[in-house]
C-alpha cells in the first residue's frame, strides 16, 4: 500500500517538475521562436529591419536582438514580449501606433504593377496597364508599397483606431 | 411639438471607424450635407463652414441658414425598393438610438440574410433620468408606426412585439404589446427583452438576429421613417437636464448649461465625460455630474450581489489590469450600471469595467487582425516561392540550351 502511494506521489511530483520545466525552459529554440512570432502583429512590414515577423522573432531568439524594434505592435506587443522573455535586452516601449491604411489615388495610377507583388498580404488588386486599388479591409498599413510607386500616387491615411 | 434646442455656435463630430471625411477645411456645408461617408455616414445638422478637420474630429461654425438638403423620397411599400431602403438607411446615417449606436443597416442586413420572423420594438425606458422615448411616442407615434411598417415590409416579419413601460405604452393592430411593470433597470437591455417577450434565452455573445428576432428602439424606427421621406439623421430627442428636447447631433454639451463634467446617459448606466464632449447619435440623456471619489475598494462585494449577469465585479475592479481570464469576464457586462450606486467607496465600477471591456475587445480585434494577416502573408510568401522556383527552373533550362549550343561544333553554312 505504502509502495503504491509512494509511487503515485513520485509520478505526480515528476510530472509537476516536467510541466514547470517545459513552461520555464521551452523545449527548443524553435518553439520559442513560434511563441515570439505569435505575439508579433504579423503586418510583415519589415520596419524592424528584418524581412518579416518570423525572421524578427528568429533574430530575437537567436541573436538577442532588442525587443523594441516593432513599431506597429506598439507598447502592447512590447510588454507582451518582455513578459515572455524577462531576461532579454528590452529597450524602451515604442509609442502607441497610429493605425493607417494605404490609399491609391486612382486618377494618377498608371497600372505599372510594381506595388502589387510587394504587398505582403495581397491587399492591392489590379493588372498590368489597368488601375490598381487597395482593399482597405485587408491593408495592414505596413507602407511597403509607398516607395515602389513611380508616380507617387500611394499615400498612407490615418484611420481611427478600431 | 417637442421643443427644439437652439442652434449652437459650433458643431463637433467624431468620425466612426470605417468612414472617411468627405469635406475639407473651409468648405461650406448646409443642413443635411454629408460630412463622412463609408460604412457609416455623418451629416451636418446645421449650415456653416468647416473650421477644423483632423482624422478624428470635425468642427463646423454654424450660420443662420435653414435650407436643408434632402434626399429623394423612397416608397418603402414597393417590393422592388428593398435594396434602396437598406441603402437609404445606411446613407441617412442611422444607428441604434437607444444607446447602443450599432449601425442599423448592418443589423437589418444580418436580419434579412438570417431567418428573422420577429420584430421587437424596444420602448422600455427602464432607467431613471431618461424619458425621451416617452416624449417621442406621445408626440410622434404616427411616424414611429410608419417606421415599424418599413421594417415589417423589408424583412417580411410575421410577428411584432412591443415592449414598453407605463410611460411609453402604445398598441398596434397585429402586434403584441407587453407592458413591463414594474420596470427593472435591465429590462431595456436587448437580451433581457428578447427572453422576456419571446421566451428564448440568449447566451452572452449571441445576437437576437441569430435566434430569429430583431430589436429596434422606437427612436431608431422614427429615424427610419424620416429617412424614407428623405431626411438624414441630424437631430434626435434627448433628455437634457431633465427636459426633453430635439437636439442637433454634434451640439457641444456646454451649449445646454455650465458644468465641468457631464453625465451622458441615464442615472445608472451614464458615463461621465468632460466639458468638451458633444451630443452623439447615441446620446439619450445629458445631465451635470459630479466626479467619483474613487476611494480604495474595501472588498465588501456589494457590486457582486447586484450584478444581473453574475459577474465577479469586485475581483474585476480589484485587479484593474488588462490581463488574465477575469478581463475576459468583463465582456459579459451589459453596462446596466447597477453596481455604481451600491459602492460604499464611490468607485466608478461600471466605468472601470467598461474600460476593461474596451481593452479586451481591442486585444481580440488585434489578435484576429494578426491572424488574418498571417494567413494572407503565408499565402503570398508561398506563391512567391513557387514563382521564384519556376523562374529559376526556366533560367536553368535556357542556360543549359545555350551551353549545349556553344559546345556543339559550329555548323558550316556551305555544307
Amino acid at each position: 500500500m505504502t509502495a503504491l502511494i509512494a509511487s503515485i506521489a513520485l509520478v505526480g511530483l515528476i510530472g509537476l517538475i516536467l510541466a514547470f520545466a517545459l513552461k520555464r525552459w521551452p523545449s527548443s529554440d524553435n518553439d520559442l521562436v513560434l511563441q515570439v512570432n505569435a505575439l508579433l502583429p504579423q503586418t510583415q512590414c519589415a520596419q524592424c529591419g528584418y524581412p518579416g515577423c518570423l525572421p524578427y522573432a528568429r533574430a530575437i531568439v537567436e541573436n538577442k536582438v532588442r525587443l523594441d524594434q516593432c513599431p506597429p505592435g506598439g507598447a502592447q506587443t512590447h510588454s507582451a514580449l518582455v513578459r515572455l522573455l524577462p531576461d532579454h535586452p528590452a529597450g524602451s516601449a515604442p509609442p502607441e501606433p497610429a493605425a493607417a491604411i494605404a490609399l491609391i489615388d486612382e486618377a494618377r495610377c498608371i497600372g505599372c504593377y510594381l506595388c502589387i507583388p510587394v504587398c505582403p498580404v495581397d491587399a492591392i488588386v489590379g493588372a498590368k496597364g489597368f488601375m490598381h486599388t487597395v482593399l482597405t479591409k485587408e491593408c495592414t498599413g505596413c507602407g511597403l508599397c509607398v516607395p515602389t510607386c513611380p508616380v507617387d500616387c500611394i499615400a498612407m491615411e490615418t484611420v481611427p483606431t478600431r | 411639438m417637442i421643443p427644439r434646442a437652439t442652434v449652437p455656435a459650433a458643431l463637433h463630430y467624431t468620425r466612426r471607424a470605417d468612414s472617411r471625411w468627405v469635406v475639407a477645411l473651409g468648405d461650406e456645408v448646409s443642413r443635411g450635407s454629408v460630412l463622412a461617408s463609408g460604412m457609416c455616414f455623418e451629416h451636418a445638422a446645421a449650415g456653416g463652414v468647416v473650421v477644423h478637420v483632423d482624422h478624428q474630429r470635425i468642427v463646423i461654425r454654424t450660420r443662420h441658414d435653414h435650407r436643408q438638403e434632402l434626399l429623394d423620397p423612397i416608397d418603402p411599400r414597393d417590393p422592388a425598393n428593398r435594396q434602396a431602403v437598406l441603402r437609404r438607411i445606411q446613407e441617412a446615417g442611422i444607428v441604434g438610438l437607444g444607446g447602443g449606436g450599432f449601425p442599423t443597416h448592418l443589423k437589418l442586413l444580418a436580419a434579412a440574410r438570417g431567418n428573422v420572423q420577429t420584430l421587437i420594438v424596444n420602448a422600455v425606458e427602464c432607467e431613471p433620468g431618461i424619458h425621451c422615448d416617452a416624449e417621442l411616442i406621445q408626440h410622434e407615434l404616427p411616424v414611429i408606426l410608419e417606421g415599424i411598417d418599413v421594417v415589417r415590409n423589408l424583412l417580411g416579419v410575421t410577428e411584432t412585439y412591443i415592449g414598453c413601460s407605463r410611460s411609453t405604452f402604445f398598441e398596434l393592430p397585429a402586434a403584441t404589446t407587453e407592458l413591463i411593470e414594474p420596470v427593472e433597470p435591465t429590462d431595456g437591455a436587448e437580451r433581457y427583452l428578447v427572453s422576456r417577450l419571446t421566451g428564448t434565452d440568449l447566451p452572452m455573445g449571441v445576437r437576437p438576429v441569430d435566434s430569429g428576432s430583431i430589436v429596434l428602439n422606437v427612436g431608431t424606427l422614427h429615424a427610419i421613417a424620416r429617412a424614407m421621406a428623405g431626411e438624414a439623421l441630424i437631430e434626435r430627442v434627448a433628455t437634457v437636464f431633465g427636459e426633453n428636447l430635439r437636439v442637433l447631433i454634434g451640439s457641444p454639451l456646454k451649449h445646454f448649461g455650465a458644468g465641468e463634467h457631464f453625465r451622458v446617459g441615464g442615472e445608472l448606466s451614464g458615463q461621465v465625460v468632460g466639458a468638451d464632449a458633444a451630443i452623439t447619435k447615441e446620446t439619450n440623456a445629458v445631465a451635470v455630474s459630479g466626479q467619483f471619489k474613487n476611494l480604495p475598494c474595501i472588498r465588501c462585494g456589494a457590486c457582486d450581489t447586484v450584478c444581473p449577469e453574475k459577474l465577479p465585479v469586485a475581483s474585476l475592479v480589484g485587479i484593474s489590469s488588462s490581463e488574465g481570464v477575469l478581463n475576459h469576464a468583463a465582456l459579459g457586462c451589459i453596462s446596466c450600471g447597477l453596481c455604481n450606486p451600491v459602492c460604499p467607496s464611490d468607485i466608478d465600477v461600471a466605468g472601470t469595467i467598461r474600460n476593461m471591456k474596451q481593452v479586451r475587445q481591442h486585444e481580440l480585434t488585434r489578435a484576429s487582425a494578426a491572424q488574418r494577416s498571417l494567413e494572407r502573408s503565408t499565402q503570398h510568401e508561398g506563391r512567391r516561392l513557387v514563382q521564384e522556383a519556376a523562374q529559376a527552373e526556366r533560367r536553368a533550362e535556357r542556360l543549359a540550351k545555350l551551353q549545349a549550343a556553344e559546345a556543339a561544333p559550329p555548323v558550316d553554312p556551305r555544307a
